[in-house]
């Protein structure tokens, strides 16, 4: 038996997406960091809730010092839900989104997930949250996905604190 | 019960064992070592009390075992890390150790469609938590030029492979196991390594309508690196073995032998029996060690109406003494010499529940458990001696309650686990002193194949104290005394299903996992919870699981 959605009626798709964002170091961050890009991939899919989605976004990019010559590997888990509750019309809508965030950047030992023994043995990587909006358009089968969200990371002594403008266009697959 | 705790804070889960599962206390050291104290069967292989690991590690099994109805594949994989450390100082002056305080776990388990047989791999490195164990690598390396050996491999490195038999008379499990592990010395709660492999065997065989056979075999090769660079190699074998005989419909009677060159004596051999009634079981053994020394245990239970079930408990058992050694703590040579001693523990139990649209349960219980022995310290020379004695050794008496309040129907379960641990009364020189403990946890799971689920623990203690009688090389004896925090704190756990259609009608269900935690509630970001070990602060431990079918 397959897995079976608690409504049947709510259309259930996934959707495999291209991913880019620009994030804004801000609070103590923006003394230390530049603004960087992050590019990736993500995926939605339905959970077992009405109107209520999963959605993961892989991104990596390099962060740069502003008064340092240091430029940092970085990469972004964002593990969230979005929920679809403001439509407008059949094609249109604003989300909010909500989730855990994982950012890592390279260690001294090695490249980010490039340790020859362990995933993530060489890498620092600290969780933090996100919160935001993700108004989306749909023209016939791609979604186009505008979302904007503040990150913290609940680093020590100083949280990393970003906000992040992400577009991510995909192809929705309908079941 | 193999290893019953008290409710106490059990961080490799991130989630808090209900109270009132009597006559232990289980303390995180660190992200893998864990204090175990007062359990009521003893733990082989360890230092005192000093234990790797939690005490119902799955690691080491086939959790989901050879049975039809279970999907083909499982796979699971996590990550997690202290929230709090730094994150991008690793280029900046402010860094002082390497932040590597995260774990992660990848499991896989497959099952064969047609014959009961599964395989599993499970792999964790483990290195939350340690950041005492960094401060001391770190100022050991600086101090000799070179590093201890392994010092970047975190405090717990290592893979199970396991195969499954799982047939109607036959169930038989194989585990290998190549670790590598940083454990604490006694006293200092300084690293001390050890890696190795174990290979082991677990074997339950119906012979025959009334026999049956268990057996469990483990072989052990491990090195125990207490110079910090050479390794001093052991090889051990732990074996035990049952044959139990069925008389009548609802008794039995069964005969035990047991050895382990991890403890001496290391012979133990036993015989028992006991009947298993709707309405009332009892069973009791008798058990013979190779020195000569007898233990016994016995247990009975009541169950009036499906509602009320009494039971109770006795057992004296000899805690055998285990192998000596020397370690160094920096420069100086520490001797430790190991004791046996006779330990008694009694259990009362009572329990009510009431089933339905809200179920209710209560359960109040009373344990007494000794403490035959405990560590002393004193000095010969360059020489510390640490040696196990039965000064300092007490009883303790607690007591506990708890309950359960919920509601279910057929979409929702709820439900709330208060529960409540307080000393009767101990001996002025009891060893570990953990006075209180309040545990309350809301639960709300959703029904179906793959549900919904979320808890809420909230947990409080207050401070545990580590006592040590020490000789000091004028002569003079006094104490130390190390005391942890008053600890109060919350953690969450999620499991998010969601739908992966691309493969819907393979998948059996998938989710995202969550479990925050352990955030202290009110005063300092981090607790220490053991006196000895390191500070415990928020944690994250992310992931995610997917079955096949």
């Amino acid at each position: 038996m397959p897995q079976a959605s608690p409504d049947d009626s709510v259309p259930l798709f996934y959707t495999p997406a291209a991913s880019v964002s620009l994030r804004q170091p801000v609070a103590d961050a923006f003394e230390e960091w530049r603004s960087f890009m992050t590019a990736g991939c993500a995926l939605t899919v339905p959970s077992t809730i009405r109107n209520l989605y999963c959605y993961i976004a892989l991104e990596a990019g390099n962060i740069t010092a502003r008064n340092l010559p240091v430029t940092v590997q970085v990469f972004s888990i964002d593990m969230g839900i979005k929920a679809n509750l403001l439509r407008f019309g059949g094609n249109a809508g604003v989300s909010p989104v909500a989730g855990l965030s994982s950012m890592m950047v390279g260690g001294s030992g090695g490249g980010i997930m490039l340790s020859p023994s362990y995933l993530f043995k060489e890498v620092e990587n600290e969780f933090g949250f996100f919160a935001g909006v993700a108004p989306w358009y749909r023209w016939k089968m791609f979604d186009a996905e505008f979302s904007f969200t503040a990150v913290r990371i609940l680093s020590s002594p100083e949280r990393f604190t970003t906000t992040a403008a992400a577009l991510r266009i995909g192809y929705r697959i309908d079941r | 019960m193999r290893y019953c705790l008290l409710p106490t804070i059990l961080l490799f889960c991130l989630s808090l064992p209900q109270a009132g599962e009597p006559s232990g206390v289980v303390l995180p050291i660190d992200g893998y070592n864990t204090w175990h104290v007062g359990g009521a069967t003893e733990l082989r292989g360890e230092h005192l009390s000093l234990s790797g690991g939690a005490p119902h590690d799955s690691f080491y099994t086939i959790s989901h075992s050879a049975d039809d109805r279970l999907p083909l594949i499982h796979l699971q994989g996590q990550i997690g890390a202290e929230t709090g450390d730094p994150l991008l100082n690793a280029f900046t002056d402010s860094r002082a150790f390497p932040n590597r305080d995260h774990r992660d776990y990848i499991g896989m388990e497959f099952r064969h469609p047609r014959y009961p047989f599964a395989v599993a791999v499970h792999s964790r490195y483990v290195d939350d938590y340690t950041d005492r164990f960094d401060a001391l690598w770190q100022i050991f390396s600086d101090g000799n030029g070179k590093s201890m050996l392994h010092d970047r491999e975190g405090v717990d490195d290592e893979t199970a492979f396991l195969a499954r038999w799982k047939g109607q008379r036959l169930d038989a499990t194989v585990l290998v196991n190549p670790f590598g592990r940083w454990h604490a010395t006694p006293y200092f709660f300084s690293p001390l390594c050890e890696r190795g492999i174990t290979i082991g065997e677990e074997l339950r065989c119906t012979l025959s309508d009334r026999v049956t056979l268990t057996s469990h075999h483990r072989f052990i090769r491990s090195d125990w690196f207490y110079d910090y660079f050479n390794g001093k190699r052991f090889v051990d074998n732990v074996s035990e073995n049952s044959l139990r005989y069925r008389v009548g419909a609802d008794g039995w009677t069964s005969a035990d032998v047991n050895y382990s060159s991890l403890v001496s004596p290391a012979l133990r051999i036993g015989a028992g029996g006991g009947f298993t009634d709707t309405l009332f079981n009892f069973s009791a053994m008798l058990y013979g060690y190779g020195d000569g020394t007898v233990g016994g245990s016995a247990c009975a239970a009541v169950t009036y109406n499906g509602v009320v079930r009494c039971s109770t408990a006795v057992a004296r058992e000899y805690r055998c003494r285990e192998r000596d050694y020397c370690f160094l703590q920096n420069d100086t040579v520490v001797s430790y010499r190991t004791a046996g001693a006779v330990r008694n523990t009694m259990f009362l139990d009572l329990q009510v529940q009431c089933g339905g649209t809200v179920p209710v349960s209560g359960e109040s219980w009373i344990a007494y458990v000794s403490y035959p022995l405990w560590e002393a310290l004193g000095y010969a020379g360059d020489t510390i001696f640490i040696r196990q004695t039965t000064e300092g050794a007490g009883v303790k008496s607690v007591a506990g309650i708890n309950g359960r309040v919920g509601f279910r129907n057929r979409n929702v379960a709820a439900f709330v686990k208060p529960g409540v641990m307080l000393p009767l009364g101990s001996s002025d020189d009891i060893r570990l002193t953990c006075a209180f403990f309040a545990d309350a946890e809301i639960s709300f799971v959703s029904q179906g194949k793959n549900p919904l689920s979320a808890s809420l623990t909230l947990h409080y203690n207050s401070a545990p104290q580590l006592v040590y009688p020490v000789t000091g090389p004028d002569g003079h004896t006094s104490k130390d005394i190390f005391t942890g925090d008053v600890c109060t704190v919350a953690s969450l756990s999620i499991r998010m299903p969601f739908i992966f259609m691309p493969l819907q009608r393979l998948v059996h269900s998938t989710a995202f996992l969550l479990e925050a935690g352990p955030l202290p509630l009110g005063g300092e970001s981090r607790v220490l919870i053991h006196p000895r070990g390191n500070r415990f602060g928020p944690e994250i431990y992310a992931g995610f699981e997917a079955s096949v079918r």
